[in-house]
């Protein structure tokens, strides 16, 4: 199960937070686990590059004071700030995103914090439950363009908010993904990826993926490229949403095996795996397709206004 | 007439009360604020009108047999499944598997229709007048697909019997499909449709290579994995 969400305001940068919101409480039932967001552009946006981090450990506050520590002595950091499970570090430069890694992760926290966002044009939050967690999220960022969300049946990790989705990318900044389905390699990944120096901080498969994306991406592919280099490197079932600063994007595995419908407008586009998200928004004559098997489709725009 | 509305009841009280309706000798049910839901006008054995007001979710029309369906928007997948009798029409798109395993009577989908159209069909006659997804046709054992526009790749793979009728391109045939000319009595179905027999049909059947399938016939396992 678990439900995937889409949206692109092609309009310009508002209200995506908030429709996202209300697709994902249609998705409910699919995944009363979790639910997370990403969204990006408008005032999702931040001033300079942030990290939100995830601490894990019993001792809270005895470990966001480490974290505080280590980091000012490793990068330059603008201000540090507790939201809910998270603290954010906004940083006064874009940062090594390998250095940071290093010091947030592989340092005297290990097993003990992972950084669930990384970058300077959205934002990511995740919450254990249903979907209503994520309320205060939604109105802090009335001015998000375009974004994915998730609700989470958990089927082979733990139900905590590390193993919650979206995952994003560590080694690259504003990438997420949501997936439906599962990565039955995703090990034979993780492992080639831990070589390169990536930390894996969850248990879940869906983690490898913006990993992948990230990589293959550095290497040079568009988000278009990364997402149909999944359909050869993946294998399982999968329907993937993947977001950037500019795009939302879609991949869907050789046999369509996990659903998919897509309702596209010159106002809007929305994507979700099941047509009770998406029908409020249709209007007249709008109408909802799914794509076939091995589809991919990226989307962009809600920034450029 | 009925107007039922969707968003007040669950589905198994939806269908339970289009059939009472049916029982009473209602001609016409009407579901209105459908807004994908699930499963509406699933198991409906009486020759009775339903009209969805809007988008359905998916399996809409599944186990049905004589009920005449009209959705006014687009469908989910498994469109249709296992229809006995009756007839079927989607004015917009349907999701994957529309058509599954029906064993007759009439459907058609006005716009496109997702992967595996018409898997496993035992009879009956399933028209698309867009494009339809990879794998359609699989393992078809009976009736005829009619698709206007494009087929994705895998189209009629390991079908036993049965024809697919392909106006379009078709991306690639699966195993063991093998395209043809259309026969006479297909321009009819074609003509009797309302579709245009002049444009470029392809009849797809099965080639029956695999119907007696021997497990030492090296060639034919390359065909099959």
């Amino acid at each position: 199960m678990c439900g995937i969400v889409g949206y692109l305001n092609r309009r310009g940068s508002s209200g995506a937070a908030e429709v996202l919101y209300r697709m994902l409480g249609f998705l409910e039932r699919r995944g009363p686990d979790a639910a997370g967001l990403a969204v990006f552009g408008g005032g999702a946006a931040r001033a300079g590059w942030a990290v939100r981090v995830l601490l894990s450990g019993p001792d809270r506050d005895g470990d966001e004071e480490t974290l505080r520590e280590f980091v000012r002595r490793n990068v330059p950091l603008r201000e540090v700030r507790r939201e809910g499970p998270y603290v954010v570090l906004e940083l006064a430069d874009q940062p090594d995103w390998g250095t940071l890694g290093d010091v947030v992760e592989d340092g005297t926290l290990r097993g003990r914090a992972s950084i669930v966002y990384a970058g300077s044009e959205g934002d990511l939050w995740k919450a254990v439950g249903p979907v209503e967690g994520l309320r205060g999220f939604v109105a802090s960022r009335p001015g998000a363009g375009h974004g994915i969300g998730h609700t989470r049946m958990a089927t082979e990790s733990r139900e905590d908010l590390i193993n919650a989705q979206p995952f994003a990318a560590k080694n690259m900044p504003d990438l997420a993904a949501v997936h439906n389905g599962h990565i039955t390699n995703h090990l034979e990944w993780k492992r080639r990826l831990e070589r390169r120096g990536y930390r894996f901080t969850a248990e879940s498969d869906s983690e490898v993926i913006p990993a992948c994306l990230a990589e293959w991406i550095r290497e040079g592919a568009t988000l278009e490229e990364a997402l149909r280099e999944a359909l050869r490197a993946f294998d399982g079932s999968f329907t993937i949403l993947a977001a950037d600063g500019r795009s939302v994007g879609v991949v869907r595995d050789r046999f369509a095996t996990k659903p998919l419908v897509i309702a596209e407008t010159e106002d809007f586009v929305a994507v979700a795996n099941e047509t009770t998200a998406v029908a409020p928004l249709l209007g007249e004559g709008v109408h909802v397709y799914e794509p076939s098997a091995g589809e991919v489709r990226v989307w962009s725009g809600s920034t450029a206004a | 007439m009925v107007r039922i509305d969707c968003r007040l009841k669950p589905a198994v009280e939806l269908n339970r009360e289009i059939r009472l309706a049916a029982e009473r000798g209602e001609g016409e049910v009407h579901l209105i604020h459908p807004e994908g839901r699930h499963n509406l006008a699933v198991g409906i054995l009486a020759p009775v009108r339903v009209v969805v007001c809007g988008t359905a979710g998916y399996y809409c029309g599944g186990l049905c047999d004589g009920v005449e369906l009209e959705v006014h928007g687009d469908a989910g997948w498994g469109l249709g499944e296992n229809l006995m009798s009756g007839r079927i029409v989607v004015h917009g798109n349907a999701g994957s598997a529309a058509g599954a395993s029906m064993r007759g009577g009439f459907i058609r989908v006005e716009g496109r229709a997702g992967p595996r159209a018409g898997i496993s069909m035992k009879g009956g006659v399933l028209v698309v007048e867009g494009d339809v997804g990879a794998m359609s046709g699989f393992m078809m054992q009976k009736g005829t697909m009619i698709v206007c526009g494009d087929a994705g790749e895998g189209l009629g793979d390991s079908m036993y019997e049965g024809a697919i009728l392909v106006a379009g391109r078709i991306q690639a045939l699966g195993n063991d499909a093998v395209a043809g000319d259309p026969e006479p009595g297909d321009l009819d179905l074609i003509r009797k449709a309302g579709l245009d027999p002049g444009l470029d049909w392809k009849r797809v059947v099965s080639g029956k290579r695999l119907w007696h399938f021997d497990k030492k016939e090296w060639d034919l396992w390359k065909i099959a994995l």
